[in-house]
């Protein structure tokens, strides 16, 4: 039973998801990314790689916009 | 907002003028072509630099070497706009055109003026075309700010142009993504002419910013979206009471380079800072008046007796 | 949970996930027989089984509670098997004082169906709640461990404390939307409807409802929210 037992307390004690989560993806933000380029000075994806802060869920929320 | 973290944006706020004033001639314009084929986002780029540099001479809080590199950035950007002839070459040529007047507004706080662009813009704004604009409903609120600060007849009432905002809308708070971010900040931009007016908010904005503003401050600090966390920042300091982030400068200051530079926080900067201004001089605008705005109103608000939680 | 998150087969978290999704069917009355059978019915057998239960806590007793199914022996019995087989971990713990709000729900639930679990083995000790935390994203994160005691009665004493922090709760359900967090989310909004509904929870809960179909606990949380919601 121990191991149950400890998966129940995580679930219990699991709260909020730990990174931010979306659709977004490194793949997903260079192509959100153009959309941005009018709002940044300038194309920010000309020759400088996707920082990727979120392990992967790279700024959705920043990346997602009026396409 | 206490004295440390007071001290704290004012550093990041000075660091980023040096770097902007050691980075000047990235920001020339090229002088080998001719005056239509001036890259728009040349134009911007500049153009907000001296937006920048504008907003430090009016605060008058930054130390002595800050306020003499934004006093000679301002220099520095009118004498690139061929102290204004450029703007009115490019405004006569480009009749429809609203970006050469509304560079034209920004030097005018800090006392540059033309004579004929002062004359063609009052003209422009009084045609049925000037309320007529296909613009996003945020440019047309600068649009109307630049005509004010221009003294000319603003194309369009106030409030029209903020109902048709989407921060003018209040709506879901949830449904904020960049795009939408960027026009809630530059709204609150115009409507209190970069700070200088924060009574320029409608009442029902403030409040509808009070109670969201922290959410998008902080989901942006998650992200560590600088460019637009920045942007947020100043909206704080622009309402009537205005909020202050204290731990989210100490995040921006850890992130800020060394020499100056704020990283964007979409795209990893090179090294070197000629090649690094393209993605990243900015954020490092934003981080000029974020700051800037951030000490002024935090000594008046210490001087008149605490801000709003 | 994320769209990409798929849980382990034969864990806890996956018979959670499916007991969930029994009892969101149960909620919106579409159960499979014509509603007589029981959302819990043999639980007890299934892999996990009890473990779920005690996982849901008194959102086990949410069809009952909210829709006045009457709770059989038989259920209420399979609800005493899931906390004597995993007990409430004891001490003045975080994680101890988690477990005593969301029991202290659990047995109010059961007395409001006409069972007294007090002395059940393996019950939390009944203690009162923490002070709540002052900045609103640790007490929306608090708020989303405690999901279970959103409900206008199960908890007065939190209720209580939290009314006069519903911007606060706002603002964590805000954020939870932002991350895509649906299942913070939906639970965020349960407590807003606890405290007094308004327009955005209102737009909110049909997002969540559309949005996070594809997520059995999502679903369940919003169909309570639902009710919570038609039920004022």
């Amino acid at each position: 039973m121990p191991v149950i037992h400890e998966e129940v307390g995580r679930l219990i004690a699991e709260g909020e998801s730990s990174t931010t989560h979306g659709a977004g993806s490194a793949k997903n933000a260079e192509i959100l990314l153009l959309g941005l380029a009018s709002l940044l000075s300038a194309n920010p994806r000309r020759n400088e790689p996707i920082e990727d802060s979120c392990q992967g869920a790279v700024q959705n929320l920043a990346c997602a916009s009026a396409f | 907002m206490d004295a440390t973290a007071v001290r704290l944006a004012q550093h990041v706020g000075e660091q980023a003028m040096d770097w902007l004033g050691r980075l000047r001639t990235s920001f020339a314009l090229h002088r080998d072509v001719p005056d239509y084929d001036i890259s728009g986002e040349s134009l911007k780029s500049l153009s907000e630099l001296a937006l920048a540099a504008a907003v430090v001479a009016r605060e008058a809080v930054a130390g002595p070497r800050c306020a003499a590199t934004a006093g000679s950035l301002l220099g520095f950007a009118w004498r690139e706009f061929d102290t204004g002839a450029l703007l009115y070459r490019l405004q006569a040529h480009t009749p429809a055109a609203t970006h050469p007047m509304e560079i034209y507004s920004y030097f005018i706080p800090a006392g540059y003026r033309h004579a004929q662009l002062d004359r063609l813009a009052d003209h422009l704004l009084s045609l049925r075309a000037a309320s007529a604009v296909e613009h996003v409903p945020n440019r047309r609120l600068a649009v109307w700010a630049a005509a004010r600060r221009i003294g000319a007849r603003p194309p369009g009432d106030r409030d029209t142009l903020t109902a048709g905002t989407w921060l003018g809308r209040m709506p879901e708070p949830w449904m904020m993504d960049a795009n939408n971010a960027y026009g809630v900040t530059h709204t609150v931009f115009h409507l209190t002419d970069w700070g200088a007016d924060p009574g320029g908010l409608p009442e029902p904005l403030c409040d509808y910013l009070h109670r969201w503003l922290p959410v998008w401050v902080e989901v942006f600090r998650e992200t560590r979206f600088w460019d637009l966390l920045l942007e947020f920042l100043i909206v704080g300091v622009c309402l009537p009471e205005p909020m202050f982030f204290p731990e989210v400068w100490e995040r921006v200051a850890e992130a800020q380079r060394p020499d100056g530079m704020m990283p964007n926080g979409l795209t990893a900067p090179p090294v070197e800072p000629e090649h690094a201004w393209l993605n990243h001089h900015h954020p490092t605008i934003v981080a000029v008046v974020a700051g800037t705005l951030t000490v002024s109103r935090a000594l008046s608000t210490a001087t008149a007796g605490g801000g709003r939680a | 949970m994320s769209l990409t998150h798929q849980p382990t087969p034969g864990s806890v978290e996956e018979a959670t996930g499916a007991l969930a999704g029994s009892l969101a069917r149960a909620l919106r009355g579409t159960s499979d027989g014509v509603g007589t059978r029981s959302p819990l019915a043999s639980w007890d057998r299934r892999a996990g089984g009890l473990a779920a239960i005690r996982v849901l806590g008194a959102d086990v007793l949410a069809p009952f509670l909210l829709t006045g199914k009457p709770l059989r022996q038989e259920e209420a019995w399979l609800v005493r098997a899931a906390v004597r087989d995993h007990p409430a971990p004891r001490g003045h713990t975080p994680e101890a004082a988690l477990w005593g709000v969301r029991d202290t729900a659990l047995t109010a639930a059961l007395a409001r169906l006409g069972v007294d679990a007090s002395g059940w083995e393996g019950l939390a000790e009944p203690r009162a709640p923490g002070p709540l935390a002052d900045d609103w994203v640790t007490l929306a994160a608090d708020l989303v461990r405690l999901s279970t005691a959103a409900h206008p009665s199960l908890h007065p004493e939190l209720r209580e404390r939290l009314l006069d922090r519903r911007l606060d709760v706002a603002r964590g359900l805000v954020r939870a939307m932002l991350r895509r967090d649906l299942l913070s989310a939906a639970r965020l909004t349960r407590w807003l409807l606890t405290l007094a509904p308004d327009d955005l929870t209102s737009a909110t809960l049909v997002h969540l409802e559309i949005a996070g179909h594809h997520d059995p606990r999502v679903r369940f949380e919003a169909a309570i929210a639902r009710l919570l919601s038609d039920n004022r």
